[in-house]
């Protein structure tokens, strides 16, 4: 299976699956109009991924500046995938990072802690402002 | 009962019916908790009482007119219009040089606003397909002394306003742990349409502005009505 990279854009965040490497990195700001459209072709891979040779250990980096709740729908499938993995006994992390003074992205890492049975790190970054 | 205290009477009955109302509280600016036109009024009643009948074209030209607008928009909705209205915004927003983020909590909330206006403007075109006002929105972005305030307005049917009308009384009502508790069980859930729904956005944009969601019917012909929406979101230094 291929890898798959996606640039950022203005309304949309960079995104690279990497199997090899086993590495899923999602970075910058996610408010697409039609989120559920934007995401497919990520929960495609993901599928895709656990379905062939997923690795012992997949790591996910989650940076965003900010994202609307529909956005929020697709990362919960998509961990939510994630944890079917896992419950088969691979290794999964999730990186959840958020700058110092960002309440916002910290508490929405919160909320996907309460809500996933999967190892997620809340990762404090200095601001950048 | 002497005549200038019925005149007075009647003075005030007017008012509240007129498109001041919404003026009225602008003018005032710590009045935030205006008192909503009731769904419970029948047409009627109010066929009889309002003077004028509400004309968003005036009322757009009113609020925009107000000191601290920094943005706004009136019009149709589609998605290319949508791209250029957040792609202004965004940049007046980042003109106004605010705490950084202060500023992306704003432009979160004003985004869902937004999309909202969106996915509901194709529900409710016109049913012959003509260009009339039944179908425009609004839409105003400005900043007070201490706080940014974003107000849109779109016309809903009778059912989508009890809809609403329940959906933001239930979210105004509620505690910040209980919003953020119900947040979390509907995106548990998972339980969406394609396009948002759920309510999840509504309860997004009342924990992160941390105020009730204010709101407002105002009658404009059978079961069509103008519905106001204006969230506060304090700005911080």
């Amino acid at each position: 299976m291929k890898n798959f990279i996606l640039p950022e854009k203005n309304r949309t965040p960079r995104i690279e699956l990497d199997r090899v490497k086993g590495l899923i990195n999602i970075v910058g700001r996610s408010i697409p109009e039609n989120a559920v459209d934007f995401y497919k072709p990520v929960l495609d891979w993901i599928e895709l991924y656990k379905a062939e040779k997923p690795q012992i250990e997949t790591t996910v980096n989650m940076q965003l500046d900010y994202f609307n709740t529909a956005t929020s729908k697709c990362f919960i499938q998509m961990f939510r995938s994630l944890e079917e993995l896992h419950q088969k006994g691979h290794q999964i992390v999730v990186n959840w990072y958020y700058e110092e003074e960002d309440e916002d992205i910290e508490e929405s890492g919160r909320d996907f802690i309460e809500l996933l049975n999967l190892p997620f790190n809340l990762v404090v970054m200095e601001s950048n402002y | 009962m002497n005549f200038l205290n019925t005149l007075l009477i009647v003075y005030i009955f007017l008012d509240y019916f007129s498109d001041n109302q919404i003026l009225t509280l602008y003018g005032v600016n710590a009045c935030f908790l205006f008192n909503s036109v009731s769904l419970n009024l029948t047409p009627v009643q109010l066929d009889n009482l309002t003077l004028k009948k509400f004309d968003v074209n005036k009322h757009y030209d009113e609020l925009r007119q107000l000191d601290d607008v920094i943005f706004s928009y009136k019009g149709q909705m589609n998605v290319d219009l949508l791209d250029e209205i957040l792609e202004h915004m965004s940049e007046k927003l980042v003109d106004t040089k605010g705490q950084v983020y202060s500023l992306k909590r704003v432009h979160i909330i004003a985004v869902e606003i937004l999309q909202n206006l969106f996915h509901h403007y194709e529900t409710y075109n016109s049913p012959d397909g003509q260009e009339s006002t039944d179908n425009l929105v609004v839409f105003i972005l400005g900043k007070e002394e201490d706080a940014f305030f974003i107000q849109s307005g779109n016309f809903v049917s009778h059912d989508r306003a009890t809809f609403l009308q329940s959906k933001i009384e239930e979210v105004n009502g509620l505690s910040p742990e209980e919003l953020r508790k119900l947040y979390r069980e509907i995106l548990s859930n998972g339980n969406f349409s394609a396009h948002g729904g759920a309510g999840l956005g509504i309860l997004d944009i009342a924990r992160k502005s941390a105020q009730p969601i204010i709101y407002q019917f105002k009658e404009y012909r059978e079961d069509r009505l103008f519905f106001e929406l204006k969230v506060r979101i304090p700005a911080v230094d």
